[in-house]
């Protein structure tokens, strides 16, 4: 039905998508021999070239999948998910406090990355398969949230605070996009106003209510918990306009960052590129962004529209919030940032992302 | 399908919307972007140069050894490095000279410096000398003009207070390098491992935990100095390192240096090793040729004292007294004695005639002199090959090796976890298994006097005449008393270890140590004016190693004219007193003919023994060489110890 050589197919191909993905790969890449001089860290520039090259393998074959076909999987993706996540929590890896990885001989995996993917699947199909359609009441948003429970739980304990806030905002956004009713939303922002500082007070860990105080207040304590906030601050301010140059970035190199090949590698970047760089990256992810939206305009039904808006949302949460706990716009949580941060499982996600959004982009049905 | 586009047709405004909370995003994010970097740009910039607080490894000292009398034979010192900071130095070649004169550095070698500096960040501090004393440090800090860049460093480098003695058995160490960080995660970039010996068997106990610690720093990375130039020890919320574990040797080191003096003294190549019969512990092992391993664990080697260690044929950092396996020869005798003794092939009166040589089939051994009518005491006091042949074809080879194993010849003393030889006691199935041939009697001859496949290391030697010394009882030599936290806390201690004990009649063991005592200490003995000491009664036996081949040793007339690498080795090994030993000594001096050439060594060390005892006591030494006067290298043996 589909003749390969046509130029529709040329067109149809979100080459956008694709662009900016290397640009914004090879500008990690490179970012990242930076931030990971240090002893026992050489080898991982080559790693994660080799983690890209392996998502490319991946995303070629997803990029053919048919998306009907797609949607049938998708409850059992999601079980499957769940079913890794219990078992994280059961004979997982232990690594800086948290039990986040599956130990498979070689390499480790984290299944809550994938959990982000399994969640937006599994809502598309959920408000696709929904007959009545929008507005949603609360009480029929009863299932998606049922659905959604048991993934926040199970990664806030491992504890991941950063990918459950993902999870759960992606999850919100595919709500909200489908659309709910001004009555539930305005008493479900009531109940919030009225619980956060009880769940600060009663269900945040130490680390974590450390974390929102400096944020609140960074020169309260800056040899402890306030040090990376701050370090990080001076880091990405002292890079100025121009930046202080490639390697040369000293908050960097003497290691005053934290974590600097992984959540914090954003800073590694502003210190040596300053303003102009820092703008030109979030560029790059303005521009992925920018392609994303397109591929929800050529979705040819509700579950690729919705599965399409929940991936964006994902990618969008993660710029934001890594970027804003780095400059301190945001509190410190675990985020990393897509195709930046050092992680083969971070990775593979944004890979498989970035796969599914060239699916749906593929389609002929423009309306 | 087409009815799916209507469904699609219902969020067109939504995307739309959708965009709108992602572009406020990176609103937020770019504003705040250009309130940090160009507003606040000047300020924080300013921040990152002054920047106070660095995370820094708080280098935790390596344990220290001590000597059985608790004298320190290893511990730190501080040492100072001159580094060069690239990005504050000007690079001109007048100033290059200048530097390079102050520092004593040959321009060649002051340019790959600095090449390899250049080579690293610019921030970074890299090395343009190690371990420089206080002249130079002055020059450096006091010049009128100042060098800029130029920077000293302190950290603490190991001090081996008695260089080259034992330093095969002590070890070295060296920093860290690439691989090693691979092999072992704890391990980081600075560190230091012992590499051979103690330093590396117990390095996981030298070895302490660092500490971490927020340094004050500015953004160079190096620690704030105050006006006066003093640096600050400013540590915020240090973690304290934990300094390694003390070893406690049963080393004696005054006596390792008498040792290994006297083995320079005579101008050989070789080992001795001295321990206490009666516990096992090894009072000294020392090794010539030697290195001095302060000179090799530094964070700078000269590559040409490196090289002329690494070269050297005589192996200075070879562990002889463990690590090779040498032929018995005749000190083999003495075991092949025991076995007719205990078998009850021959008694303490029954003698032979010896011809001057023995045949069995078409193999024939000669003897180094005829002795004519030879009883077992004589046998042994004047070496004679013939008798012990003899004795040896009517124990049968497999007997004999049923012996040599119960003195622990054949596997290893298991004095050090690894890197020691076993050597080879041959019988029927040995050689059956590994040359898959018949053992033929002709065979047994020369192993009965030590040679052939017969092969040993001189610490079994040496722990097999202590059995001999105490009569029977066999314990495992041992080298650590204790190991010590920092705190005076015991980790570990050692105690004496008996393996087995022979279990012979009184008869046997007082026939033999007569045999032994008139090697020494009666004319026509075979050690009996090399060996003989005015200050304890000595016994022992000299024996003759050969190094060519397999060809019969007796062959050979003239050893001496031998060239150098191809002289047999000498051996003497022995205890003293006579009655309760309280040492036992081997010393094997290579290439030098004669096991009488040995014997001075041995005799050396036990008069040392015995004057430090005295001295104790408050007896004072009497001297045995007049004074200024050194023994003669190459020692001259007397004819009638012409031993083989």
């Amino acid at each position: 039905m589909l003749k390969t050589d046509s130029p529709e197919v040329i067109r149809s191909f979100n080459l956008g998508l694709v662009a900016s993905t290397v640009f914004i790969v090879l500008t990690g890449l490179i970012t990242l021999f930076s931030a990971s001089r240090g002893p026992g860290l050489q080898s991982l520039t080559k790693l994660q070239g080799i983690y890209f090259l392996a998502g490319c393998v991946l995303a070629a074959a997803i990029i053919f999948i048919d998306s009907d076909f797609l949607k049938k999987l998708s409850y059992l993706v999601y079980g499957l998910c769940l079913a890794l996540l219990g078992l994280v929590l059961a004979v997982g890896h232990v690594g800086n406090g948290s039990q986040r990885w599956i130990n498979l001989g070689a390499f480790r995996f984290q299944p809550s990355e994938f959990a982000k993917i399994a969640i937006v699947l599994t809502l598309a199909r959920y408000f696709a398969d929904e007959r009545k359609g929008a507005p949603y009441s609360l009480k029929r948003l009863m299932v998606p949230l049922l659905l959604i429970i048991p993934y926040f739980i199970l990664i806030k304990k491992q504890p991941d605070m950063g990918t459950a806030g993902i999870v759960f905002l992606t999850a919100a956004s595919m709500i909200l996009f489908v659309g709910v009713e001004w009555k539930s939303i305005f008493l479900v922002l009531t109940i919030a106003m009225i619980s956060i500082p009880l769940t600060y007070k009663y269900v945040l860990h130490d680390y974590q209510r450390n974390r929102v105080k400096t944020f609140l207040n960074p020169m309260s304590d800056p040899k402890a918990t306030g040090y990376n906030a701050l370090q990080c601050r001076i880091a990405v301010g002292s890079g100025k306009v121009f930046g202080k140059g490639y390697l040369e970035g000293t908050q960097a190199q003497l290691n005053f960052i934290p974590e600097q090949h992984t959540d914090f590698i954003f800073s590694v970047f502003a210190e040596e590129r300053g303003f102009l760089g820092a703008l030109f990256l979030l560029g790059l992810y303005g521009c992925y962004l920018f392609f994303s939206v397109r591929s929800i305009l050529r979705a040819r039904d509700k579950f690729e529209v919705l599965v399409a808006v929940g991936l964006t949302a994902v990618m969008f949460w993660h710029v934001f919030i890594n970027i804003g706990m780095v400059i301190g716009v945001l509190p410190i949580v675990g985020v990393t940032l897509p195709f930046f941060s050092y992680g083969g499982s971070s990775m593979m996600m944004f890979m498989i992302c970035t796969a599914l959004l060239l699916n749906i982009s593929r389609k002929r049905y423009i309306f | 399908m087409i009815g799916r586009e209507d469904e699609v047709k219902q969020y067109r405004t939504r995307i739309w919307i959708f965009q709108v909370p992602i572009i406020l995003g990176f609103l937020i994010l770019g504003g705040r972007l250009f309130y940090l970097q160009v507003l606040r740009g000047d300020e924080l910039r300013s921040f990152s140069e002054a920047n106070r607080l660095k995370k820094e490894k708080v280098v935790a000292a390596r344990g220290r050894i001590y000597d059985r009398n608790g004298k320190v034979i290893i511990d730190n010192r501080a040492a100072f490095d001159a580094v060069l900071v690239s990005q504050y130095y000007s690079f001109e070649e007048k100033e290059n000279r200048r530097l390079a004169s102050a520092l004593r550095i040959s321009p060649p070698e002051f340019e790959k410096k600095m090449s390899k500096i250049n080579r690293g960040p610019s921030y970074a501090p890299g090395l343009l000398k190690a371990d420089i004393g206080k002249e130079l440090i002055a020059a450096i800090e006091t010049d009128s003009q100042g060098f800029r860049g130029v920077d000293i460093e302190s950290n603490v480098q190991r001090k081996y207070h008695f260089g080259e003695v034992s330093a095969q058995l002590f070890g070295y160490v060296s920093e860290v390098g690439k691989r090693d960080i691979k092999s072992d995660s704890r391990l980081q970039q600075g560190d230091y491992i012992g590499r051979t010996g103690l330093e590396r068997f117990y390095d996981s106990e030298l070895r302490g935990m660092d500490g971490v610690g927020y340094v004050e720093v500015d953004a160079r990375g190096r620690r704030r100095r105050t006006e006066n130039n003093d640096k600050i020890l400013g540590y915020f919320s240090r973690t304290e390192p934990n300094p390694g574990n003390s070893l406690y040797l049963t080393i004696d080191i005054d006596l390792s240096q008498i040792a290994n003096q006297s083995m320079k003294d005579h101008g050989f190549n070789g080992t001795v090793i001295a321990l206490d019969p009666q516990s096992g512990e090894i009072l000294t092992m020392v090794n010539q040729p030697s290195y001095d391993p302060g000179k090799i664990s530094g964070r700078e080697v000269d590559p040409y004292i490196w090289s002329r260690i690494q070269n050297n044929r005589d192996r200075p950092m070879r562990n002889r007294a463990i690590q090779d396996i040498y032929m018995p020869g005749s000190t083999f005798k003495t075991i092949v004695g025991v076995a007719a003794l205990g078998e009850g092939v021959v008694s303490k009166n029954k003698g032979m005639e010896c011809h001057g040589f023995i045949k069995s089939g078409n193999h024939k051994l000669n003897c180094w002199k005829t002795h004519g009518w030879t009883d077992f005491v004589k046998a042994i006091r004047e070496s004679c090959n013939v008798y012990f042949s003899q004795l040896g074809a009517e124990l049968g080879i497999d007997t004999i090796a049923r012996y040599a194993r119960l003195f622990g010849f054949g596997s290893p003393t298991g004095v050090l976890p690894s890197g020691e030889q076993k050597g080879v006691i041959p019988d029927t199935q040995w050689k059956q298994a590994t040359l898959k041939q018949e053992w033929m009697p002709g065979e047994t001859l020369s192993a009965a006097i030590g040679q052939g496949y017969v092969t040993i290391t001189p610490i079994q030697l040496v722990n097999a005449y202590s059995t001999i010394a105490t009569e029977g009882v066999r314990y495992k030599p041992f080298l650590i008393r204790r190991i010590e936290r920092p705190n005076g806390e015991v980790v570990k201690e050692f105690k004496p270890e008996k393996l087995s004990e022979i279990k012979l009649g009184p008869e046997v063991w007082k026939t033999i140590k007569e045999g032994l005592f008139q090697v020494v200490n009666q004319t026509g003995g075979t050690a009996s004016v090399s060996g003989r000491s005015k200050k304890t009664i000595i016994s022992g036996k000299t024996g003759t190693a050969q190094v060519r081949g397999f060809s019969d040793i007796s062959k050979i007339k003239n050893c001496m004219a031998l060239p150098i690498d191809q002289r047999h080795h000498g051996w003497f090994v022995g205890y003293a007193p006579r009655e309760k030993p309280e040492i036992a000594v081997v010393a094997l001096a290579e290439h030098s003919c004669h096991g009488s050439s040995a014997a001075p060594i041995v005799r050396d060390v036990i008069d040392g023994y015995f004057d430090k005892q005295n001295l104790e006591k408050g007896i004072p030494i009497e001297e045995s060489v007049k004074k200024g006067e050194k023994p003669k290298k190459g020692y001259q043996v007397p004819f009638q110890e012409m031993d083989e």
